[in-house]
C-alpha cells in the first residue's frame, strides 16, 4: 500500500463509519408505532414526503452501477454504454402513470409488494408466488452488482487480496450493513441517501469540470477514445466499440433502454421507494425532479471517455486474476486526484453501493414475508412476526448475493444486471398491464410468465462471452440467430437486439392466446380485490388550507 | 461508421412500437371499453370514480378507473429518443462533444418539461381521499378470507 493509498482509506474509513453510525441512529427518525411492524420497517412507516422520497429513490435507481458499471461499460465499448441515458429519461414518462395508480390501490389495500398488488387484483397465489420469486431472484443479481461497485473500490485502494481472504472487506463492510438495516429498516438508507447523494454530487461536479481540462478537452478526449476503441483487438478479431453506434447496436441500444426503463419500476426495491412515499403529490414532483440524476448519469458514462484518453489501465483482480474493468472510474479518481479527495470519491462509490443494496435487499425481504412465509407457511403471523420475519430475510438475501459476487467473475458487472432485467421484466403483463386492464386471464399470465422465463434464460445461455466461446456472455442477441422453431425470420443479419424484449414479446403472444383460449372455455376465476376508484386514493390533505378532494 | 445503414434505420422505429401497447399509452385503448362500464349511475367526465365500489369485483373489465386525458399523450414525446438513427452523428459538435451525445443530454430537459406539463396539467383530476387509510396486515387478511382460490 502506498502512503496515497492510507490516506484514501483513512478518509474512506471516516465517512463509512459517519454512515454506519447513521443507519443505527436512523431507527429513531420519524419513528412510528414502532418497528414491530411490516409496513414501519420495510417502507417507514409510508410517510416520506418530497425530499426524503426524492434522496431515496435517487439513491435507489442510480446505483453503484451508475458509478462503476456504465462508465466501464463507455471505457471498453464506446456509445453502446451511453443506453443508460436514454433509459433514465423514457424511464419517468413511461412509469409516472403507473406509479400513481400502483401507490393508491397499494395505500387502500395495505399492499407491501408488487406481488401483494397481484395477490389482490387476480386473486391466485400462484401467480403472486411466480411474482415474488421473480423479484427475489432478479434483485440477487442487482445486489450482486452494488458489491461489484464496492469491491472494485476496495481493490482500488489496495485492498486487493487474493483467494477467499481478498473478499474479507466486502463481507465487513455487508456485516455492517446488514446489521443496521436490520435494526433500522428502511429508514436506514432514507437517511444515508442524502450524504451519498451529497457526496456524489460533489464528486461528480468537480470530476466533470477538471478532468476533461486537465486531459486536453472534450475533442481531444473523443478523437482519443475514437481512435483507440477503433483498434483491433487480438482475443476478438474485432474493434472493441466506437463513439457512435454502428449499424449492428442501434437496435440494441434502444431495446435496451426502453427494456431498461420498463423493467425498472418492477423491480421491488422500486416498488418500495414508491409505496414508501406519503402522497399522490410527492411521486408526481419526484418523477419531474428525479432526472437531476440522469443528468449525473450521462456525465459519469463520459468519465469512461476520459479513463481511456488518460490511459488508465484496469486493476487486476487477485482474487480472479482477471483485468476487472470496474476499477476504471476508481483509478482514474486515484491517479488525477489528491488522495484525500480521492478518499471521498471512493466514499461516494461505496456507500453509494450500500443504499440501493440495503433497500433491494428490504424489498426482497418484504416479498419472502408477505408472499411466501404469510402465504403458504403462516397465515395468521402478526405484523409483529411479519417484521421479525423480514429482518432475518433480509439478512439472507444479502448473503446470497455475497455468494453471488464470490462465485462468479465481476468483470462486466452490468450483465449481471441485464440478465436481472430480463427476468424481472417478464412480471410486466402481470402487474404492470394488470393496473390497467384485468382482461389478461391468471392462467394467461402463468403461461407468459412461464414462456418468456424459459425463452429468455435460454436465449441468454446460447449468447457466447466476447471471445466467442462460453454462456451467458451478456445479452445482446443478433438478430441471425433467432429461430422460432427451427424458423430463422431474420436469417444471417447481424443486428443485436436486447433479449429481455424478445422474451417479453413472446410472453405476451402466450398470455393473450392462453387467456383466448381460457376465456372461450368459460373458466371461472377468482374475484377481483380492487375496485375503479382504489386506483385514484390519496392520502388527506395535511396543510387543511385547501378543502379536500371529494369524489361522490 | 458514422453513417446509419439503412437495416437498421428501418428497424429501430418497428422496435419502439410496442411501447404505446405496454406503456402508460394502455390507458387510451383500453378506456373506451371500461370507462362507460365505471360508473353506472355517476355523471359522465370527472367524477366517475366511486361508481365501480360496489360492482367492482367480477369479470375483470369494470373496476379499472381509467381516466383518459389528453395531456397524458404528452409523455409519449420523450420516447422519441429511442429512434437513434436521428442522432447518430458525430458532428455538429457542441464543446468538443459530439452529436449523440450532446443531443440526448438536451432530451433530459425535454423529458422533465414533458412530465412537468403533465403534472401541472392534470393535478386538479379528482382522487379519493374518503377511505380510511388501511394499512398493512389487517386489511389484507379480511381481503384474503373473502376470496376464493383460482378454479
Amino acid at each position: 500500500m502506498t502512503s496515497a493509498q492510507i490516506v484514501e482509506l483513512v478518509v474512506f474509513l471516516i465517512l463509512f463509519l459517519a454512515v454506519t453510525v447513521l443507519g443505527f441512529v436512523a431507527a429513531r427518525w420519524k419513528r412510528g408505532a414502532g418497528l414491530d411492524h411490516l409496513d414501519e420497517w420495510g417502507l417507514g412507516g409510508r410517510k416520506f414526503g418530497s425530499w426524503v422520497t426524492w434522496f431515496l429513490v435517487g439513491g435507489d435507481l442510480y446505483t453503484a452501477y451508475t458509478f462503476v458499471a456504465v462508465p466501464a461499460l463507455v471505457f471498453g465499448s464506446g456509445a453502446l454504454g451511453f443506453y443508460a441515458l436514454p433509459y433514465t429519461v423514457v424511464l419517468y414518462p413511461i412509469v409516472l402513470l403507473p406509479a400513481l395508480r400502483l401507490w393508491s390501490v397499494s395505500r387502500t389495500h395495505g399492499y407491501v409488494t408488487p406481488a401483494d398488488f397481484v395477490r389482490g387484483r387476480y386473486g391466485s397465489p400462484l401467480l403472486a408466488l411466480l411474482i415474488a420469486i421473480t423479484g427475489i431472484v432478479a434483485t440477487m443479481p442487482y445486489v450482486a452488482l452494488q458489491l461489484a461497485g464496492l469491491e472494485a473500490v476496495l481493490r482500488t485502494i489496495g485492498l486487493n487480496g487474493s483467494g477467499l481472504m481478498g473478499h474479507l472487506p466486502l463481507f465487513i463492510a455487508f456485516v455492517v450493513l446488514a446489521l443496521y438495516t436490520f435494526s433500522s429498516g428502511l429508514r436506514a438508507p432514507a437517511l444515508i441517501a442524502f450524504v451519498k447523494d451529497g457526496l456524489i454530487y460533489l464528486v461528480i461536479l468537480v470530476a466533470i469540470v477538471y478532468l476533461p481540462i486537465k486531459f486536453g478537452g472534450f475533442a481531444h478526449i473523443f478523437d482519443t477514445a475514437s481512435h483507440t476503441l477503433a483498434k483491433v483487438s487480438p482475443t476478438t478479431h474485432k474493434p472493441a466499440g466506437s463513439i457512435i453506434l454502428t449499424g449492428n447496436n442501434q437496435l440494441q441500444y434502444a431495446t435496451l433502454a426502453l427494456g431498461s426503463a420498463l423493467a425498472l419500476f418492477l423491480y421491488p426495491h422500486s416498488v418500495t421507494g414508491v409505496l414508501a412515499s406519503k402522497s399522490r403529490t410527492v411521486i408526481r414532483r419526484n418523477m419531474v425532479a428525479l432526472p437531476a440524476y440522469s443528468l449525473v448519469l450521462g456525465l459519469l458514462a463520459l468519465l469512461g471517455y476520459v479513463a481511456v484518453a488518460a490511459g488508465v489501465k484496469p486493476i487486476v483482480n487477485q482474487a480472479t486474476g482477471k483485468a476487472d474493468s470496474n476499477t476504471i472510474i476508481p483509478v482514474l479518481f486515484g491517479h488525477t486526484f489528491p488522495s484525500w479527495f480521492a478518499g471521498v470519491a471512493f466514499a461516494a462509490v461505496g456507500i453509494g453501493a450500500l443504499v440501493p443494496a440495503a433497500i433491494m435487499s428490504i424489498a426482497a425481504a418484504n416479498l419472502w414475508t408477505r408472499n411466501i412465509y404469510k402465504e403458504f407457511f403462516r397465515r395468521d403471523a402478526t405484523p409483529a412476526q411479519e417484521a421479525r420475519q423480514a429482518k432475518w430475510a433480509s439478512l439472507v438475501v444479502k448473503f446470497g448475493a455475497v455468494v453471488f459476487i464470490v462465485a462468479i467473475d465481476p468483470q462486466f458487472s452490468i450483465d449481471l444486471q441485464l440478465i436481472g432485467g430480463v427476468l424481472i421484466l417478464q412480471t410486466l403483463p402481470a402487474v404492470a398491464i394488470a393496473l390497467y386492464s384485468r382482461w389478461l386471464h391468471a392462467w394467461g399470465l402463468i403461461a407468459g410468465w412461464v414462456v418468456g422465463m424459459a425463452w429468455g434464460v435460454y436465449l441468454l445461455y446460447t449468447i457466447p462471452a466476447a471471445t466467442g466461446k462460453g454462456h451467458f456472455g451478456g445479452s445482446a442477441l443478433a438478430l441471425g440467430k433467432l429461430s422460432l422453431f427451427g424458423w430463422h425470420p431474420f436469417p444471417a443479419s447481424t443486428v443485436q437486439i436486447y433479449v429481455g424484449v424478445l422474451a417479453l414479446i413472446a410472453n405476451l403472444v402466450v398470455a393473450v392466446i392462453v387467456t383466448a383460449i381460457v376465456r372461450a372455455a368459460r373458466a371461472g376465476e377468482a374475484e377481483d380485490a380492487t375496485s375503479g376508484g382504489d386506483y385514484h386514493a390519496d392520502a388527506p390533505e395535511e396543510t387543511g388550507l385547501e378543502e379536500p378532494v371529494l369524489v361522490d | 461508421m458514422s453513417s446509419a445503414s439503412p437495416p437498421p434505420a428501418e428497424d429501430t422505429p418497428g422496435a419502439n412500437q410496442p411501447t404505446p401497447d405496454t406503456a402508460p399509452g394502455t390507458a387510451p385503448d383500453t378506456a373506451s371499453g371500461s370507462a362507460s362500464e365505471t360508473g353506472p349511475g355517476t355523471a359522465a367526465g370527472t367524477t366517475k370514480t366511486k361508481g365501480a365500489n360496489g360492482n367492482g369485483a367480477g369479470n375483470g373489465r369494470s373496476a379499472n378507473g381509467i381516466r383518459p386525458n389528453a395531456w397524458n399523450l404528452l409523455l409519449l414525446i420523450p420516447l422519441l429518443m429511442l429512434v437513434t438513427p436521428w442522432f447518430n452523428h458525430d458532428g455538429p459538435r457542441f464543446i468538443g462533444i459530439p452529436f449523440f451525445y450532446w443531443f440526448q443530454f438536451l432530451f433530459v430537459p425535454v423529458g422533465v418539461i414533458c412530465v412537468w406539463i403533465v403534472h401541472v396539467m392534470t393535478r386538479t383530476e379528482p382522487v379519493r381521499t374518503d377511505k380510511p387509510d388501511l394499512l398493512a396486515a389487517q386489511q389484507l387478511d379480511a381481503g384474503q378470507l373473502d376470496e376464493g382460490d383460482v378454479q
